[in-house]
C-alpha cells in the first residue's frame, strides 16, 4: 500500500486537497492506521493553535487591560477624526457646487432691498438686531466659563483666562459635553491633520 | 467591541509578530470596520468579517513594511526581521505552551504563517486566503501544506528537546 506524503496528509486533515485527491486520501486513511494517525496529529496542531490564539497571553510586564483602555481611546479618537474629515469633505464638495455669480448677485440685491424696507418700516427692530454671540460653544460653571469659537477653545475665570488657539485653520466643529466640557476640532487643509482641543470643568 | 478586541489583537499579533505594531493595527482595524459597518449585511457574520478586515490590515502593513511585493517576500528564506521586542516578548511569555507555539510560528515564512493563521485559526476557506494574499489557490495550498508540516516538525523537535 502506497502511503500519502506529509504535505498531502497535512492538506487532507482539513479537506484542503482537490476533490478527488481528498476522496482518495480519506479512503486510504480508513485502511491505514499510520496515515490516519498523522492526519490526527495535524488536527491536534490546529486545535492547539486555536487555543493559543483564544487564550492569548501578553508579556509579563504588560497588562492587557491597560492596553485595551489605550486602544479604546485611540479608536474613539480615530472615529472622530474620520467623521470630521468626512464633514470637511462634504463642505468642500458643497462649495464646488456654488450658485452662478449673476444669480447670487441678484438674490443678494433683492435680500438687501427687502431687509432695508423691513428695517425702516418695522415696529421694533431692536429686539431682532442683537449682536451675534462671539462664542459658538459656551459652558458656564459658577465663575468658570468655557468657550469655543473659530479661534479655538478657552477657559475664563473672573475675566482672566487662557485659550488654546488653532494653528492654521478655523474650527470646523463644536461640541458641548453634558459633563461640562467644550471641544473644537480643526482640520488643516494642506496636511489633512485634525486637531481636537477639549477643555473640561473639573 | 470589547469581546472582539482581544481576539483581533491576538490574530494580528500572530501575523506581524510584535505588540506595538499589533496595537496600532488593531486600532486601525476597528476604525476601518466601524466606519464601514453599513457594508456588513449579515450581522451574524460580523466576527468573520472583522477577522478579514484585520488580516487585510496586517498584510497591507507587512507589504508596506517590506516595500516589496509578496513574491519577493516568498523568496526570503527567513521571516521578516522583526523588531527586537519580539524576542523579548517570547522570552517573557507566561506559558511554556505559548512559547512553543510562538517559536513554531516564528520559524515559518511570513506568507506561510499568514496562510496558516487565516486558514486554521480564522477558518477562512483556502480560496479566500488566496484572495487576501493575492495568489492562486494552488499556491496557497502549497503554503498551507508547508506551514503545517514545518510547524509539526518544529513542535515535535522542541517537545522532545530536554
Amino acid at each position: 500500500m502506497k502511503h500519502f506524503s506529509d504535505a498531502e496528509l497535512a492538506l487532507a486533515s482539513r479537506g484542503d486537497l482537490p476533490f478527488l485527491a481528498q476522496l482518495r486520501a480519506q479512503s486510504h486513511c480508513v485502511l491505514c492506521p499510520s496515515c490516519r494517525q498523522r492526519v490526527e496529529t495535524y488536527r491536534a496542531d490546529r486545535a492547539r493553535m486555536h487555543t493559543a490564539v483564544d487564550s492569548f497571553e501578553l508579556p509579563r510586564a504588560m497588562k492587557f487591560d491597560e492596553l485595551e483602555g489605550e486602544m479604546f481611546a485611540n479608536i474613539r479618537l480615530g472615529l472622530d477624526v474620520s467623521e470630521i474629515r468626512q464633514d470637511f469633505g462634504r463642505e468642500e464638495h458643497q462649495s464646488q457646487h456654488m450658485i452662478p455669480w449673476r444669480a447670487a448677485a441678484a438674490v443678494a440685491a433683492l435680500t438687501a432691498i427687502v431687509t432695508t424696507g423691513w428695517f425702516l418700516a418695522g415696529p421694533d427692530t431692536k429686539q431682532y438686531l442683537r449682536p451675534a454671540p462671539a462664542a459658538i460653544a459656551h459652558v458656564r460653571s459658577g465663575a468658570i466659563v468655557l468657550r469655543g469659537d473659530e479661534n479655538g477653545v478657552g477657559v475664563e475665570n473672573r475675566g482672566v483666562g487662557m485659550m488654546l488657539r488653532n494653528v492654521s485653520s478655523p474650527s470646523s466643529r463644536f461640541e458641548v459635553g453634558l459633563e461640562g466640557s467644550v471641544r473644537t476640532s480643526a482640520i488643516d487643509q494642506d496636511s489633512g491633520q485634525v486637531t481636537v482641543s477639549q477643555i473640561y470643568v473639573d | 467591541m470589547r469581546d472582539n478586541l482581544r481576539r483581533v489583537f491576538a490574530l494580528i499579533y500572530r501575523i506581524v509578530g510584535n505588540v506595538a505594531d499589533a496595537q496600532d493595527l488593531t486600532q486601525d482595524t476597528f476604525i476601518k470596520a466601524l466606519a464601514r459597518k453599513d457594508q456588513l449585511k449579515d450581522g451574524e457574520k460580523a466576527v468573520q468579517w472583522l477577522g478579514r478586515v484585520a488580516s487585510n490590515t496586517a498584510i497591507d502593513f507587512l507589504r508596506r513594511k517590506a516595500r516589496v511585493n509578496f513574491t519577493e517576500i516568498d523568496s526570503m528564506l527567513e521571516p521578516l526581521p522583526d523588531p527586537s521586542d519580539r524576542r523579548a516578548d517570547i522570552e517573557m511569555l507566561r506559558s511554556e505552551e505559548a512559547a512553543y507555539l510562538d517559536h513554531c510560528l516564528d520559524a515559518l515564512s511570513v506568507r506561510e504563517r499568514t496562510a496558516l493563521v487565516l486558514r486554521d485559526v480564522e477558518d477562512l476557506p483556502a480560496s479566500e486566503v488566496a484572495e487576501i494574499l493575492g495568489c492562486s489557490p494552488a499556491t496557497v495550498r502549497s503554503h498551507i501544506a508547508n506551514a503545517r508540516t514545518k510547524f509539526r516538525a518544529i513542535y515535535q523537535m522542541r517537545k522532545e528537546a530536554p
